[in-house]
């Protein structure tokens, strides 16, 4: 009702708005990380046998900068895994969705550092700036600075790009696809996304059923559609066929159609709504197809 | 993100105005209109119509005819220009029950000012309209009931796609309470009528999950 309140507000007065903040602004905030002991709502929760020891769930800080700030950033990140395995194993990087924070997506995370068997791969998420506990502003490049800030922790640790697999969720996918195909820390070895958007332009003329810019509503630029001609890294993709948010004709279908690498896979779930992909798939078939794809 | 996007896209939903005439003005005479509303859409836990603000003013060349041009104060807040020129021409009066008849053709243009990129939408409307409450059937208040049918004639849209629909009806209800100065209009419009509203990044409200209902206010000045 607040954001209600103060919409109408900015609508009552004069004077051009910029929402590009808001667009990238979840508006779920917390007061401590809790990971596993996280009980708010999650999409899904895994049974004991997905649980990670203590000591592989790592939750700290790093500075973000993006190219032409001025300053960097705090962000919080989380690595689960054995740290000590960074220097030789194969690393995934998560990138998030837009709602809510790392703590939300711990059962993802967790899904994927199960993948193959029992605390096979370590996962590296991050809250974006003004996520989760992050500090501030949400920009686009602010977006790419955080995920590459991740990476470079990561290659810190003796990560080369061979072992990087960059897995993006919704809006991740923006982060993950464009750092896939403009390498800053390292270059990623395979690229991951699920529920992928392809533009904001698909999103705004999804909406109206006109032929809309998007420059009419922002000046995010986010074309996945277009970032993803330039990724040449092995590619797996998957979305719902019952995706309510995004439509996966003008969406996830076109971001596959533009991919030119030498290898990509399709995951078209069937009855799978754009968060639902995992449980809705399974999470054993979920995560068979990935482990195949990532030790292919 | 489904809020944040139902804000940004509904600010310039670009046939989301209430209909500007449905009947001619006066030879000579000008009107000026000020409306608020929008569709109705799912925003932090609620429905309500988006608070979309817009200004037309209208002039009688002749009798049956009328030109007029809208701006959208609202997406104009937000570094668009959208305008609607049009002109309004009476086919026919009401005869009884038998309402009248007008239509419109009319241009619906954006310019996005962050980058120049602009579009124009074709719109013809036909409105059939009863005068009451009066002695004669040409003043009093009146109700009205608009088809307004939009054309988006691109080939593509965005990411190299082909621009499948071309063709977006709307279909409105009205009620317009007559003042001596003054007219106080209320409007109910279902958007897009006939197209599924999901999947999509906006909660609608439609018609077993097509199109969208609107809701607008305009008060006018009779000049």
């Amino acid at each position: 009702m607040q954001r209600t309140l103060l919409f109408l507000m900015l609508l009552a007065s004069s004077g051009c708005f910029n929402l590009d903040a808001d667009l990238l602004n979840p508006g779920d905030k917390i007061t401590s990380y809790y990971m596993a002991d996280y009980t708010g709502a999650v999409d899904f929760h895994l049974d004991s046998s997905y649980t990670l020891p203590k000591n592989f769930v790592n939750v700290f800080t790093l500075q973000s900068q993006g190219i032409g700030e001025a300053s960097p950033t705090t962000i919080y990140v989380a690595y689960l895994g054995d740290t000590t395995r960074i220097g030789t194993d194969s690393v995934i990087v998560y990138c998030h969705g837009y709602d809510h924070h790392m703590d939300f997506y711990y059962p993802r995370v967790q899904l994927l550092a199960n993948v193959g068997s029992k605390n096979r791969y370590g996962v590296m998420m991050m809250d974006y700036r003004s996520f989760g506990l992050s500090h501030g502003t949400p920009t686009e490049e602010g977006l790419y600075a955080d995920v590459d800030a991740t990476v470079n922790w990561l290659k810190s640790k003796g990560l080369t790009g061979d072992r990087l697999i960059l897995y993006g969720m919704s809006l991740g996918g923006a982060p993950a696809t464009y750092l896939a195909a403009n390498p800053r820390a390292l270059p990623a070895q395979k690229l991951i996304l699920e529920s992928p958007f392809a533009s904001t332009g698909s999103i705004t003329g999804d909406a109206t059923g006109l032929n809309i810019p998007a420059s009419a509503v922002t000046t995010l630029k986010f074309d996945n559609a277009q970032e993803i001609k330039s990724v040449m890294q092995p590619f797996f993709w998957t979305s719902g066929l019952n995706d309510s948010f995004l439509n996966i004709n003008t969406n996830g279908d076109v971001i596959f159609q533009n991919y030119q690498g030498a290898y990509g896979e399709a995951h078209r779930i069937p009855g799978a709504d754009h968060s639902t992909v995992p449980q809705t798939w399974g999470f054993k078939n979920y995560s068979d197809s990935l482990l195949k794809f990532i030790t292919r | 993100m489904k809020k944040c996007f139902t804000i940004l896209l509904l600010l310039l939903a670009a046939s989301w105005a209430p209909t500007r005439f449905v009947e001619p003005i006066p030879e000579g005479h000008t009107n000026i209109t000020a409306s608020l509303g929008g569709p109705l859409f799912d925003f932090v836990g609620t429905t309500i119509a988006m608070p979309l603000t817009s200004i037309a003013a209208g002039y009688g060349y002749s009798g049956s005819l009328t030109l007029f041009g809208g701006l959208h104060t609202t997406a104009l807040m937000f570094d668009d220009l959208q305008l609607d020129l049009g002109a309004l021409q009476e086919l026919t009066k009401q005869d009884r029950l038998v309402p009248a008849i007008s239509v419109s053709p009319i241009a619906n243009i954006l310019h996005a000012m962050r980058d120049g990129s602009s579009r124009l939408w074709p719109e013809a409307d036909i409105n059939f309209y009863w005068h009451y409450g009066a002695n004669d059937l040409s003043s009093g208040n009146l109700v009205y009931v608009t088809s307004s049918n939009w054309f988006d004639f691109t080939s593509t849209r965005a990411d190299n796609e082909p621009q499948t629909r071309h063709w977006f009806s709307n279909i409105a209800i009205g009620h317009r309470f007559e003042g001596t100065n003054w007219q106080y209009t209320t409007e109910l419009k279902y958007l897009e009528a006939g197209i599924a509203n999901t999947p999509n990044a906006v909660g609608y409200h439609g018609i077993s999950g097509n199109g969208a209902f609107g809701i607008y206010l305009g008060i006018t000045r009779k000049f």
